[in-house]
Order: structure tokens, then C-alpha cells, then sequence
């Protein structure tokens, strides 16, 4: 208590011959990181007189502080005092700049020099400043992840369009997204002709992009066989990619509902009913249902996967369609309204991730997305690192594309409400934190170095990375956690802690991506799509 | 000195023990693994209503033809003569070869097969049940998870149907009958109320949605209005609407196509929509209303008398937490009250 009193003191002092004036716009900014640690620091004092004292830290930055501020005394004529003076790595900035705003001649009441502050006190502004931020930043995710876990362990859930099952159903177009898919594709093609969606109402098209394996062949065999249900797209010039295919494909379609799949993906008989249902509501652009790694225990690699993707899909997706978020497209095991995206400027073929780019022309545009999690696919996941490194690169670097191209339409948008547009732009922002995260980290340990001497700059750094630790990348396993309890699974969870290991090899290959796209920027390069490796044996094999 | 440096390495000891503890159940999961298959998706997963009901219908028919000894391992079978069965007793499924009128109140707490129809006078309590004729259940009976007839359904006054109820023809609940998912070509709430059934006598003016003050385009055919709105009477609109806020369609107007409004929708009498109503809040419809397509609302729907939802040609849903009917409505294809739905009549 007599700590906060006394910080609170000095806070609020305004005497003009006061060393510590907390002038600050980021005051309560201050305050909060204040509070937040506590910090006390054994400063030695250089000089002193009946009313006030000369203090200085080991970087040569020096206060002018009242006995009146004092907390508690050491010897009466003794070298320290202990002070519970809010001065932080963060605060040292202010304290630099309010002496600097405080000081009449630039001396002390016996003549001595009050300040000597340069260059370095201002970079170290800079750099305080900066971490501040971060910190919040990080913390501001954190708190998300925490509040979706909790939506969806105590929330209202929400499954609007889950219970049509009788209604007179439209014509739809199912792609199946196919590049060298001959291990896959007939397990696709064979699950889509055992739906329960009426075949008169249904065109399955399988885009064929340029394959040099035997797809062309396995996709023509099945045309022979099951004449007048399929109806095949075989590409083999044009731009290279998913989106650019796609969009070459779609005037083929039939109806305004086009469902997407990738060649692995194997949906239920029921799947396709659950995802077009939405679209009766004339509002929704597009839908999502959940992936599932089919591939789930191959290795550590797909086991951490399995749980990310638990994370994502069970809590993440499902809590943002509780609270009228935004859930997000994700471009396959899912589909969009054909007029919405023409209504939006079509389909883009110039991005990495087409699915992120139509969620949010959609959204901006007052459309709906919506999240169906009972709508389950199996899918793979990549069983090499490699792979995934590849993979997750490719994800933020379409992301950060949409995020250059989109933010400030969607920040400005009519047509979201408050919530949708925070959520829309915290997402958007998303594959931006790992290089922003190895800033905050980078900026701790130099500060760390900068105080040595000052057990309170010792601990800022600290409380840096524990708020990183507990409040970002906690929060996200514990949402994981969450997930795959509602799973119904157990065991898995034990697996939790090697996930920092995934963590981190997400960490450098998303800010490395960041680079590659600034890069691309600068130096004009052509995106090139990595394709995703598949692993599933062609039935005749296996 | 000392001691703060022996205690400082004390702490960071502390701290990588935790972490290493943590790091054990860890790499015993995964150099043994105990829990690794991927999430189960059922491939034949649909949302058919009469799933559970057809799973016993072939667990009968694949068992009927064995010999009686094998039958009798999996099933009990329904003596001609019921005087003096005790069905608290019964603890295995139970077949019927033929038609069941039953003169005291049954409580089965096994699933029933009844190779006919089924006739009960009432306060009878059953868990699953199927019938390949009719089934007339008496008031104030009850089914615990579902009923299927491959002919009518009829449940008398003040019976509770939790779960699923099917039929391959019509279903007809009394008043004061609680359900929770219905499907059928037809679902009769009480008797129809022919007198307040949808029609007009008045030409409706036409009119465009897009020329409604404030409509912005969408798409084709559809337009959104931010905020309130309402629709007068007697018109007919041609288009699909969104509105943002709560939409009042004023009596015997027409909407070709769907209506969307967030904040709730209400129906005046004797409206008819072509398309869907959907909403986020609540969905009130007066007497006489005629939707053709799906009633979708996150909360509560409530359907007046004499109002007709679907056709036999073109099978509706209707879907929310709460559906209170008002006695006289015919409904087409599902009817599934997530909490609870039931027939009001004054």
C-alpha cells in the first residue's frame, strides 16, 4: 500500500522544482505498466540537500526527486534510498523528458550539473516506447484468445442453419481443386457421388490445373463411368495456382452456390447439405465448415498440427460465429454465393490466399461469412517440416497481401458493426505478430543491457516476456487445450508442450515470409504458389 | 552477494524443472502414443430425421428371418394377447407381428416394432417406436427419443413427443402437444382453420424493392435496407430484402423472394413470401400467412392460425429455439424447436 501511495504521489506531483514530472501523453499508459510490476529500485544518490536529491543509474541518466518522495530512508547520510519511484525501462524515457521540461538552470541547489542526457536517452525513448506498445499489443491477442475459449466453454452457441434438412435445394457447382492429385483425387470424386444432395441439383467439376501425373486419366475414367455427373476441367496453360484455376474454371459453374474442395478432402454423405444450407440466408457471401487431419498421427509434426488445427477450427472459428464476428473463409470445405463474389470484383487470381481476399472484400462489403462446425472434412496435413514451413509461408504471405490491400477499406467500412470490425482488423493483423513479437524481444534484451544496473530495468524486460508468455502464447494453448476437450479426446493434450516447437518455427517462417513479401514489393517478383505435398497412398495401392 | 546469486540460480533451477516436468508426459505421449487417431467423422453422417428409426428398421429386418432361437437373443416379441403383460419388465427391443390396440396405458421403455398399426387410449409412455401402419396415441402419452410410421401420425391432446417423430405421409398434433422435431409431408397443429387461410380479395399494387427509400443493391433481385423498415400493405414486392433492423410487411402484401431482417421480422395477416424468412431475433406471423420457403430464426418463431408454411411439392423448415403454433396450422416437411415447441390454442 505504501508503495502504490507513494507512486501514486509521484505521479501526480506538478511543483516546477520537481525532479519527476509525469507530463507524459502516455501517462496512463505509464500508470497501468506501473501497476502492473511494482517495481522498487536501490538508486544511488550522487548529491543532495535539506529538500531534494541527485540520483543517477548506471546509464548516466539522472533525477532530481524531493525528500517528500522518499519512501523509506536508508542511514540517515547513507549512499542509497530505496524508492518506489515508477521508473521502468519504459518510464526511464519520461523521467528523462520531464527533467529535461522541470529543469530552470541546469543546476542543483549547491551548483551541480542536474542532466546530462544525448542522443542515446532519446533512441532508448524510441525503443521504450516501442516495446510499451508490443507488449499491448501481444497482450490485446492475448486476451482475445481467452475470451473466445471462454465464449465457447460458457457461451451461447451458434448453429443457425444446422437444422435444414428439408427445403427445396438449389443447383450447385462442387470444385475439386486438382494439381497431381492422382493419390487423392478418386477418393474425392468417389465421396461426392455418394452425397445425399439431390444428383440433379449437383455438377461436380474437377479442375484439373496442369497435372503431369496420371489425374487426367483417373478424372476420365470417372467421366466414362458416371456420364452426365461429371464434368471436368482439365487446364494446362494459364497462371499456375489454385485461385488463378479456379477462377478459369468458374464460368463452367452451374447455379449461383459454388463448394470448393481440394483433391484430399473427403466429405461426408451429408457435408454438402450442411455447407449449402447457409446460403438460403440471402445475407451469407460464403461458408465454412471444419477440417479435420485425417493424417493425425503420422508423426510429432501432424499430432502438433492436429492440435493447432483443433484450436482453430473448435474454438477460434466456432466462438467468432457466436459473437457475430467474423469467421473466416477458408477456401475449401466450404463455398461462396457466385453473384456475392461477382457483386465484390470477382475472383482474384494475383493473390496467395484467394479464400482470406473474398472473406474480406465480402465482409467489407456487408456480406456475411458463416462457420459451420458439425460440417467436418477430413483433410492432410503436412507429415514433413519442409512442407509445413513452405505452407504456413504461403498462408502469411497472402494474408499479409490482403491485409496491404484491404485494411483501411475494412476499417472504414459502413457496413460492420464495432465488433466486426475490430475482430476483422485483429485478424488481419495476425501474420504480422511473429516479426512484431522478435521486435518486443529483440527491443527487451537490448533494453536489459542499456539498464544493467538497476534492478527495475532488469525486471522490465522480464515482465516483458511473461507477458508474452502468459497472457499471447499461453492463451493460445490454452485454446487448444479447450479444443480438443470438446473433441471428446485426452491423451493428445500431453503433446502440448512440444507445440512451442511449432510455435516457434511458425515464428521465423511467417516474419521471414514478411521479408520475402516486402521483397517481392520491391523488387517486382512474380508470386509463386507451393503447392502442398500429398501423402496418401491411390487406393489401389494401399 | 552471495546469497543473491545462489538464489538467483535457485529460481532459474526452479523455473527449468517446471519446464522440464512439463516436457515428460510429453515425450512419453509421443514416443508411445496412447491417444493418436484422427477425430472421428462419420461418413454416412446425415441430418435425416428418421436416422435412428431406419438403424432399427434393418437391425429388424436383417434379424426377422433368422431362427426364432437368434431372434429371441436380441428381441422379445409381443404376445397376441396383452392381458397381463408386464412391460416394466421388458428389457430387450420389442416386436409386434402384427397391428397393437392397446386397452391400458403402456410404459415400454425399450424401443417398440409393430408390424401394423398401433392404437393407445392414452397416458402411455414409450422410447423409440416404429410402425409400419398408423399410430394413434392417446392424450397426455409421451416418446422419449422417436417414433416413426411409415403411414399417419396422430397424437391426441397434451402429448409430449420429445426427440424425433416421422412419417413417411402426415403428422397431426392436438393442442396443447409438445414437440421438438417433426417431419412429414404434412403437419397439422390442430384442425386446419379453413376460414383463415390466405387470401385476398384486394389486387395488390406492385412494386420493386429496390424503389423502397434507402435500398441499396446487392445483387440482382436484392437489396438492402440499413435500419427498420416496413412494407405496406396490400403490395406486391418483387425482389429479396436484407434489412438490418426489424421489417414489418404490412396485411396481404406479397414478397417474391426472401426476407432477411436481424432484429426480428413480423408478418401481418394474410401475407405471403415466395423465398425464405430468416432472422436473427424473432419471426411473428398473424393469421392466414403463406411462406413458401424455409422460417429460420435464432430465437423464436411464432406461426398464427390458418397459416400454411411449404407445399407438398416443395417441403419447407422450420427451424429455432422456441416454435409456438397456434392451432390450425399446416406446416410441409420439418418443424424442429431446438428448446421446445408446442400447440397453443385459446
Amino acid at each position: 500500500m505504501g508503495l502504490l501511495g507513494t507512486i501514486v504521489r509521484v505521479k501526480t506531483h506538478r511543483s516546477s522544482d520537481c525532479g519527476i514530472k509525469f507530463v507524459s501523453r502516455f501517462g496512463k499508459a505509464l500508470r497501468a505498466c506501473v501497476l502492473l510490476s511494482g517495481i522498487f529500485s536501490n538508486v544511488p544518490v550522487i548529491a543532495q540537500n535539506k529538500t531534494s536529491m541527485m540520483m543517477s543509474d548506471p546509464v548516466g541518466i539522472t533525477a532530481h526527486v524531493r525528500k517528500s518522495d522518499v519512501v523509506e530512508a536508508g542511514p540517515q547520510h547513507g549512499v542509497t534510498l530505496k524508492l518506489s519511484i515508477a521508473i521502468s525501462a519504459v518510464g526511464s524515457s519520461y523521467r528523462n523528458r520531464s527533467l529535461i521540461e522541470s529543469t530552470q538552470d541546469g543546476t542543483l541547489d549547491n551548483g551541480e550539473p542536474r542532466v546530462s542526457v544525448g542522443f542515446a536517452a532519446g533512441v532508448i525513448t524510441v525503443m521504450t516506447d516501442t516495446l510499451f506498445l508490443i507488449t499491448l499489443v501481444m497482450m490485446v491477442y492475448g486476451v482475445r484468445h481467452f475470451f473466445f475459449t471462454l465464449n465457447r466453454l460458457f457461451g451461447r452457441q451458434r448453429h443457425p442453419y444446422i437444422d435444414i434438412d428439408t427445403a427445396r435445394w438449389p443447383m450447385i457447382t462442387v470444385f475439386i481443386a486438382a494439381h497431381n492429385e492422382e493419390q487423392v483425387i478418386a477418393g474425392c470424386i468417389d465421396a461426392l457421388l455418394d452425397t445425399d444432395y439431390p444428383a440433379n441439383y449437383l455438377k461436380i467439376i474437377p479442375v484439373n490445373d496442369r497435372s503431369q501425373d496420371g489425374t487426367y486419366r483417373i478424372i476420365e475414367e470417372y467421366v466414362a463411368r458416371y456420364p452426365g455427373q461429371i464434368f471436368p476441367y482439365h487446364r494446362s496453360t494459364g497462371k499456375a495456382g489454385k485461385s488463378a484455376a479456379l477462377k478459369d474454371a468458374l464460368p463452367y459453374a452451374a447455379g449461383d452456390i459454388v463448394i470448393i474442395f481440394d483433391a484430399d478432402y473427403v466429405p461426408g454423405r451429408g457435408l454438402l447439405k450442411q455447407l449449402v444450407a447457409p446460403f438460403f440466408d440471402p445475407e451469407v457471401g460464403a461458408v465454412m465448415g471444419r477440417v479435420v487431419p485425417v493424417n493425425a498421427g503420422v508423426n510429432l509434426l501432424t499430432r502438433m498440427l492436429d492440435l493447432e488445427r483443433s484450436g482453430g477450427y473448435q474454438v477460434d472459428q466456432q466462438a467468432r460465429m457466436n459473437l457475430k464476428l467474423v469467421p473466416q473463409y477458408g477456401g475449401t470445405v466450404g463455398g461462396v454465393r457466385c453473384s456475392a463474389v461477382a457483386a465484390v470484383g470477382g475472383w482474384h487470381d494475383d493473390i496467395l490466399a484467394e479464400d482470406t481476399d473474398i472473406t474480406y472484400r465480402l465482409l467489407l462489403n456487408g456480406w456475411k461469412t458463416v462457420y459451420t462446425n458439425r460440417s467436418e472434412c477430413y483433410e492432410e496435413v503436412p507429415e514433413e517440416w519442409g512442407t509445413r514451413i513452405k505452407q504456413i509461408m504461403r498462408w502469411a504471405k497472402g494474408h499479409n497481401q490482403v491485409l496491404a490491400r484491404y485494411w483501411y477499406q475494412f476499417a472504414t467500412s459502413p457496413f460492420l458493426t464495432v465488433r466486426e470490425r475490430i475482430d476483422g482488423l485483429l485478424l488481419l493483423f495476425v501474420f504480422i505478430l511473429p516479426p512484431l513479437l522478435m521486435l518486443g524481444w529483440l527491443l527487451a534484451i537490448a533494453l536489459y543491457f542499456f539498464n544493467a544496473g538497476a534492478m527495475l530495468t532488469k525486471l522490465i524486460p522480464a515482465f516483458a516476456l511473461i507477458a508474452y508468455g502468459t497472457m499471447g502464447n499461453f492463451a493460445a494453448f490454452f485454446q487448444i487445450v479447450i479444443a480438443v476437450l470438446l473433441d471428446g479426446n485426452r491423451n493428445r493434450i500431453r503433446l502440448l508442450p512440444f507445440n512451442l516447437l511449432g510455435f516457434f518455427v511458425s515464428l521465423f517462417a511467417i516474419s521471414h515470409s514478411v521479408f520475402s513479401l516486402l521483397a517481392d514489393r520491391l523488387l517486382r517478383r512474380e508470386m509463386v504458389w507451393d503447392k502442398t505435398v500429398r501423402y496418401r497412398q491411390p487406393v489401389a495401392q494401399a | 552477494m552471495m546469497g543473491g546469486t545462489v538464489a538467483y540460480a535457485a529460481f532459474l533451477t526452479f523455473c527449468a524443472m517446471l519446464m522440464v516436468l512439463a516436457f515428460r508426459p510429453a515425450w512419453r505421449e509421443w514416443r508411445a502414443p496412447t491417444d493418436c487417431l484422427p477425430l472421428s467423422i462419420t461418413k454416412s453422417h446425415t441430418t435425416h430425421i428418421d436416422h435412428l428409426a431406419e438403424e432399427f428398421r434393418q437391425e429388424i429386418t436383417s434379424n426377422l428371418f433368422t431362427s426364432p432361437e437368434e431372434l429371441a437373443l436380441k428381441f422379445d416379441m409381443v404376445p397376441e394377447h396383452l392381458a397381463g403383460m408386464d412391460w416394466h419388465a421388458v428389457s430387450k427391443p420389442m416386436i409386434s407381428l402384427q397391428s397393437l390396440d392397446l386397452q391400458n396405458a403402456v410404459k415400454c421403455h425399450t424401443p417398440l416394432y409393430v408390424n401394423g398399426d398401433l392404437h393407445s387410449i392414452g397416458h402411455d409412455a414409450f422410447s423409440g417406436l416404429f410402425v409400419s401402419g398408423k399410430i394413434f396415441l392417446g392424450p397426455h402419452s409421451a416418446v422419449r427419443e422417436w417414433v416413426h410410421a411409415d403411414d399417419a401420425i396422430v397424437l391426441d391432446v397434451a402429448c409430449v413427443a420429445l426427440r424425433r417423430i416421422s412419417s413417411l405421409v402426415a403428422i397431426e398434433l392436438k393442442k396443447k402437444c409438445c414437440f421438438e422435431r417433426l417431419n412429414a409431408p404434412v403437419v397439422f397443429f390442430g384442425p386446419p382453420d379453413e376460414m383463415r387461410m390466405p387470401h385476398s380479395e384486394v389486387m395488390p399494387l406492385e412494386c420493386d424493392v429496390g424503389l423502397l427509400p434507402g435500398a441499396l443493391w446487392r445483387t440482382d433481385g436484392l437489396y438492402m435496407i440499413r435500419g427498420d423498415c416496413v412494407l405496406p400493405r396490400h403490395c406486391k414486392f418483387n425482389g429479396s430484402l436484407i434489412v438490418t433492423g426489424h421489417l414489418i410487411v404490412g396485411a396481404h402484401t406479397i414478397v417474391d423472394g426472401d426476407i432477411k431482417a436481424r432484429k426480428g421480422v413480423s408478418l401481418g395477416t394474410g401475407v405471403q413470401v415466395t423465398g425464405s424468412v430468416i432472422s436473427e431475433n424473432e419471426i411473428k406471423m398473424f393469421h392466414g400467412v403463406k411462406i413458401a420457403g424455409l422460417v429460420i430464426s435464432e430465437t423464436s418463431v411464432l406461426i398464427g392460425t390458418g397459416s400454411v408454411i411449404g407445399s407438398l411439392a416443395v417441403p419447407s423448415t422450420i427451424s429455432a429455439e422456441t416454435i409456438i403454433v397456434e392451432s390450425g396450422v399446416i406446416t410441409h416437411g420439418t418443424v424442429w424447436a431446438r428448446d421446445v415447441g408446442t400447440v397453443w390454442s385459446v
